[in-house]
């Protein structure tokens, strides 16, 4: 490693290292907010972010996602692979909040019936501006097909960073991706955190993100460290087995309601069968092994397999 | 000569049968709580009737869970009497020891009667001093007694004369109204292959001595002992 940055951008710095191929990221504890307008310190930032980022392009990863991190080196610093930074901020949106709420008059907080995808061209002396399909195409950042692969790439890594947190008690409002160009690949880059993302926290819409900094909330380093720590916990999931008698053993109990509504004057139902919906809670990896260990115990104990069948699903726990 | 009464937090027919099974033979049975996991070599077990652990999920489910089951499971594997008894049928199918399942009586009611059973077995050591097509008075008292069992199981319970009683009518009669529950073919109880388990619904031991008002269910008791090489 040299002495002197290769790059120094507001919150990190990227320095070369022994290897061609690959750099040091070192995460800083400045922060900036409204481009480069507030300028602060956050206590533990730049260690808080190398944690934070390092375990989500883990969790990309391990999803199949292709990243730029190769491995966290030390407090702050991680090490990723060199690629070359395509100069577009790729914003992926659940909630309005930010510019986006600013700009269409909408209410913070307000749900979209569909993630919103923006593009943002990188350039500090212009602000960062909002451009579309044809700037880009004009500005030959990336041609059309690559343009609707980040879009895909985009939502894909929503859908994944959204259950990963919501089985946390963390709503993900909206974040910004950078990716890069390494070869004929282009990868996931930059960093993942409170500094590029807007948590909140599922039950009572606390900020968990540099929205903490922007708005002089206080409680900046706590959030950050809030948020870490959300992300080491085990995720909760909420699983329901639905036990039904199988078809071909009789239901007394179904067969006495259907007399019952049809002495009522209900006279259109023609079957009636009842089963038992059970309810858990519990903590697990992810949701294909929690549906396993769902199925175990209604193998062993919630259903009888000689009279019942089961069916089982699986949501993370909001 | 040993005999056990698993009693599990619920079960409320386990002084009935120590009780018979002393009044009938003079054997004196150990009281073993469900925790145990570590059993003598018993000759003979009987899981007795009641409600073990409330029976809210599924009635037996989660008894057959506790620590004593494997140990009945070691002992019936050695060939010792494995009887159960009501709940202790229902717990004996959840653990796979017996084929089937007991489901809710077929007019949701809970059922508390003297009912009829024909013998249809008299070979297994606990049916072996009655006759078979003999008619016994018996009480049960369930409100899960239906039993069912797939059609596969049912031609081979049949095929080895493992179905050892039937609820008839008074008169001997079985047919589709003779089990009050509405168990499949009016079954009653049934045997494992190596016919040292017997599971059934109704109740002998409330039946075993003539100040109970009739002794069915004592040539039952006789003929377990009689097995186990005592003298009847």
């Amino acid at each position: 490693m040299t002495e002197t940055p290769l790059y120094e951008g507001k919150a990190k710095k990227v320095f070369r290292t022994d290897r061609a191929d690959e750099y040091l990221v070192f995460f800083k504890d400045d922060a900036t907010a409204f481009n480069g307008v507030k300028k602060g310190r956050i206590e533990s930032k730049g260690e808080l972010n190398n944690a934070i980022s390092s375990a989500f392009f883990e969790i990309l990863a391990q999803a199949g996602i292709k990243t730029h991190f190769l491995r966290r080196v030390d407090a702050n610093s991680m090490l990723v692979k060199k690629v070359d930074i395509i100069p577009l901020e790729v914003v992926t949106r659940n909630l309005a909040a930010g510019s986006l709420a600013q700009r269409l008059g909408w209410a913070e907080g307000k749900a979209l019936p569909s993630p919103i995808v923006e593009f943002y061209y990188k350039d500090d002396a212009l602000g960062d501006p909002l451009i579309n399909n044809s700037h880009i195409a004009a500005l030959g950042l990336v041609t059309p097909r690559e343009l609707e692969w980040l879009e895909l790439q985009a939502l894909a890594i929503n859908q994944i960073l959204r259950q990963f947190l919501l089985a946390r008690d963390v709503k993900l409002v909206d974040f910004k991706l950078e990716f890069g160009r390494v070869g004929n690949e282009i990868i996931l880059a930059d960093e993942i955190s409170p500094d590029t993302c807007r948590f909140w926290d599922a039950q009572t819409n606390q900020k968990l993100d540099k929205d903490r900094f922007r708005q002089d909330l206080g409680q900046v380093s706590e959030a950050y460290q809030e948020l870490y720590q959300r992300l080491l916990n085990p995720a909760a999931y909420k699983a329901r087995v639905e036990v039904r008698l199988k078809p071909s053993v009789l239901d007394p109990q179904g067969e006495a309601i259907l007399r019952s509504l049809k002495s009522l004057g209900h006279v259109e139902f023609s079957s009636i069968r009842v089963g038992k919906l059970i309810e858990l809670t519990l903590t697990g990896d992810s949701e294909a092994q929690v549906k396993e260990k769902m199925a175990k115990l209604a193998d062993e104990l919630l259903a009888n397999p000689n009279m019942e069948n089961y069916a089982i699903t699986v949501e993370p726990k909001q | 000569m040993k005999a056990a009464v698993i009693v599990f937090p619920g079960s409320n027919c386990d002084q009935d049968c120590a009780r018979s099974l002393k009044a009938t033979t003079g054997l004196k049975a150990d009281l073993v709580w469900h925790k145990e996991s570590s059993l003598p070599d018993y000759d003979l077990v009987i899981l007795p009737g009641g409600f073990a652990h409330g029976d809210y999920l599924r009635c037996g489910a989660i008894a057959r869970f506790s620590p004593v089951l494997a140990e009945v499971r070691r002992l019936a594997q050695r060939g010792s009497l494995i009887l159960g008894i009501c709940n202790g049928f229902q717990i004996l199918c959840e653990a796979q020891l017996l084929p089937g399942a007991l489901l809710r009586n077929r007019k949701l009611k809970y059922l508390c009667q003297d009912v009829f059973l024909r013998v249809e077995t008299e070979r297994s050591p606990f049916t072996s001093l009655y006759q078979k097509a003999q008619i016994l008075r018996i009480p049960i008292s369930h409100g899960e007694g239906g039993y069912s069992v797939n059609p596969k199981e049912l031609q081979k319970l049949k095929d080895q004369d493992r179905v050892a009683f039937r609820y008839a009518h008074a008169d001997g009669l079985v047919d589709d109204t003779s089990a009050p529950n509405g168990s499949l073919e009016a079954i009653a109880g049934v045997l494992n292959e190596k016919r040292n388990i017997l599971g059934l619904m109704p109740h002998p031991e409330r039946l075993a001595e003539p100040e109970l008002g009739g002794v069915d269910g004592r040539p039952l008791f006789e003929a377990v002992f009689a097995a186990m090489g005592g003298a009847a």
